[in-house]
């Protein structure tokens, strides 16, 4: 019975999203954490509310990039601890396409909440409009490029001994023009710029990493279970 | 005004301009000096570490 | 095409032979070019017009500069040789020249920290050059910690090339992206590294110590691979061999 490339990736990203919903650790965890970082960075800055707002923006791309670092590490590790990446890269199905796959379902999981808590607490601490919109662009198409980026990261240090500090030292340098990116995006909007340019090199950035991270990320899972 | 100059006292006066640099001693040999040392440093620790990986394998450790 | 040459010189046993010999020449050749090159840069070389005699920090600070980025793709060209045609010394090379790498990354940081100070009047500043090379210097960390961190070394070395390459296309994103971002945040320092005109009498010192590292490095790096070859290959017939020779002598 072959599966087709379509119903194969369809369960894919199925099982992993329903797996995230039933563990608190992979959906409401890092959820948790990203709020708890802003709420940090609010207390950290203190309560002058114009250096707040003008700076809020900088704090949620940071929470952002702490909060997909720190759950980096489990995107293949419960598939590399039971065996079943071995039966990704035997499946008739490619590889790259499963990891795809398993990287979409980390970014719906993880990612999009985020985002959307993002803003509605941009909204509750007063951001203005044109900012908190820019912010939630910049968001919606960096979060893309750090789940991709960080899959390649992922799935080098899979099952490391201190693995999730490691993938951290690895994969910060490679989110920076990201991070520029947005908070270009979030700044220009603050002083009234367009901000189509910061947005059409972000969109760059994903597709770019959309079509190579799998690959890099296929490579890097075969490398690692050349040991096993 | 050369550093090779010399007039009657003129070598000591040349020497000391050369290791005060004009008062940027401290950035100049600084620099030098932190360069210095991990250029050398990083030019004996590989020999040191051969010697003792071979002194290692002679004696049979074949397993680290 | 036939690369048995190749195959017979990059093979570990036989690069341990000819490196010994290659290394002593190197290391003479770098050694003699140091001394030329620091007589010139720091006593022939005359006091720039607007920096005095700091500008000689040049003479250190440049070439790390040029080896940081070299060695990067040294280390990358090689771990790719292993990783695609699974060139063993490729894979020791480049974990060989990594620390050397980093080394020449901070010295870069830190020379041109300590030549900002009299030239800028401050040691940092969020210029598009040196955050990029701040992150060049991460990216080596992260190569090193990961090769590091698995104990098989064959595979350590395929998982560094993919993070090497990883960084590749990397390095000309984050170079521009903090440029550009950078022009849009006009800071109050103008940056004079691209002033073409410089006096031969400064500029030949320069590419004199620019061959100095790169001659310096190449001898290291040999050094460094043969230990990297024991490493690899200590349960090899002729590495104990070898070891037991050494040790009579």
């Amino acid at each position: 019975m072959l599966t087709s490339v379509k119903t194969a990736l369809t369960a894919v990203i199925m099982r992993d999203l329903r797996r995230s919903v039933r563990r608190s650790q992979d959906f409401v965890q890092p959820l948790l954490f990203f709020v708890i970082v802003i709420a940090l960075f609010g207390l950290a800055v203190g309560p002058d509310k114009e250096v707040f707002q003008e700076i809020a923006p900088a704090g949620v791309w940071i929470a952002i990039l702490l909060a997909t670092t720190i759950n980096l590490d489990r995107m293949f590790l419960s598939d590399y601890q039971d065996g079943t990446i071995e039966l990704m890269i035997l499946s008739p199905t490619p590889l790259s396409a499963l990891v795809g796959a398993k990287i979409s379902a980390h970014w719906l999981a993880n990612a999009c909440p985020q985002i959307l808590m993002a803003v509605i607490l941009g909204a509750i601490l007063g951001l203005k409009i044109d900012v908190l919109s820019a912010l939630g662009l910049s968001l919606l198409l960096g979060s893309p490029v750090l789940s991709l980026v960080g899959a390649v990261a992922s799935a080098l240090t899979v099952g490391l001994r201190g693995g999730a500090l490691l993938l951290s030292l690895i994969i910060l340098p490679l989110y920076m023009p990201t991070l520029i990116f947005g908070m270009a995006a979030v700044t220009n909007a603050a002083l009234g710029l367009s901000i189509e340019a910061e947005l059409f090199f972000l969109g760059g950035l994903a597709f770019l990493s959309a079509t190579l991270a799998p690959l890099g990320a296929a490579a890097a899972l075969r490398i690692r279970l050349a040991a096993t | 005004m050369g550093k090779a100059t010399c007039t009657g006292n003129g070598i000591r006066i040349v020497e000391t301009e050369f290791f005060a640099m004009d008062g940027y001693a401290f950035y100049v040999w600084g620099s030098y000096g932190l360069s210095a040392v991990i250029l050398i440093a990083n030019a004996m620790l590989p020999r040191i570490r051969e010697k003792s990986l071979l002194k290692r394998i002679a004696r049979g450790y074949s397993e680290d | 095409m036939n690369f048995n040459w190749l195959h017979r010189y990059a093979s570990p046993m036989n690069f341990y032979s000819w490196s010994l010999v290659a290394t002593r020449w190197l290391g003479t050749v770098s050694a003699i070019l140091f001394a030329v090159g620091l007589t010139g840069g720091l006593v022939y070389a005359p006091p720039d017009y607007q920096q005095g005699e700091s500008f000689r920090i040049i003479y250190v600070h440049v070439p790390s500069a040029w080896m940081s980025l070299f060695i990067y793709m040294v280390m990358v060209s090689a771990g790719t040789l292993g990783l695609v045609w699974h060139v063993k010394l490729g894979d020791m090379i480049a974990r060989a020249s990594a620390p050397l790498g980093a080394w020449f990354t901070f010295l870069a940081l830190a020379t041109g920290s300590l030549w900002g100070k009299p030239m800028w009047g401050t040691y940092w500043v969020w210029d598009a050059r040196l955050t990029s090379e701040l992150i060049l210097l991460f990216l080596y960390l992260g190569y090193i910690a990961l090769q590091g961190a698995i104990e098989d070394r064959r595979i350590a070395a395929r998982a560094g090339a993919i993070l090497a390459l990883v960084g590749t296309v990397n390095i000309p994103i984050i170079h521009y992206s903090v440029e550009w971002w950078n022009t849009l945040h006009q800071g109050p320092t103008i940056t004079k590294f691209d002033s073409p005109s410089i006096d031969t009498s400064m500029l030949i010192p320069l590419l004199l110590m620019g061959l100095a590292y790169i001659f310096y490095f190449c001898t290291i790096v040999l050094i460094r691979t043969r230990c990297e070859i024991l490493e690899f290959e200590r349960n090899k017939t002729w590495v104990k061999q070898r070891a037991l020779e050494m040790e009579s002598v």
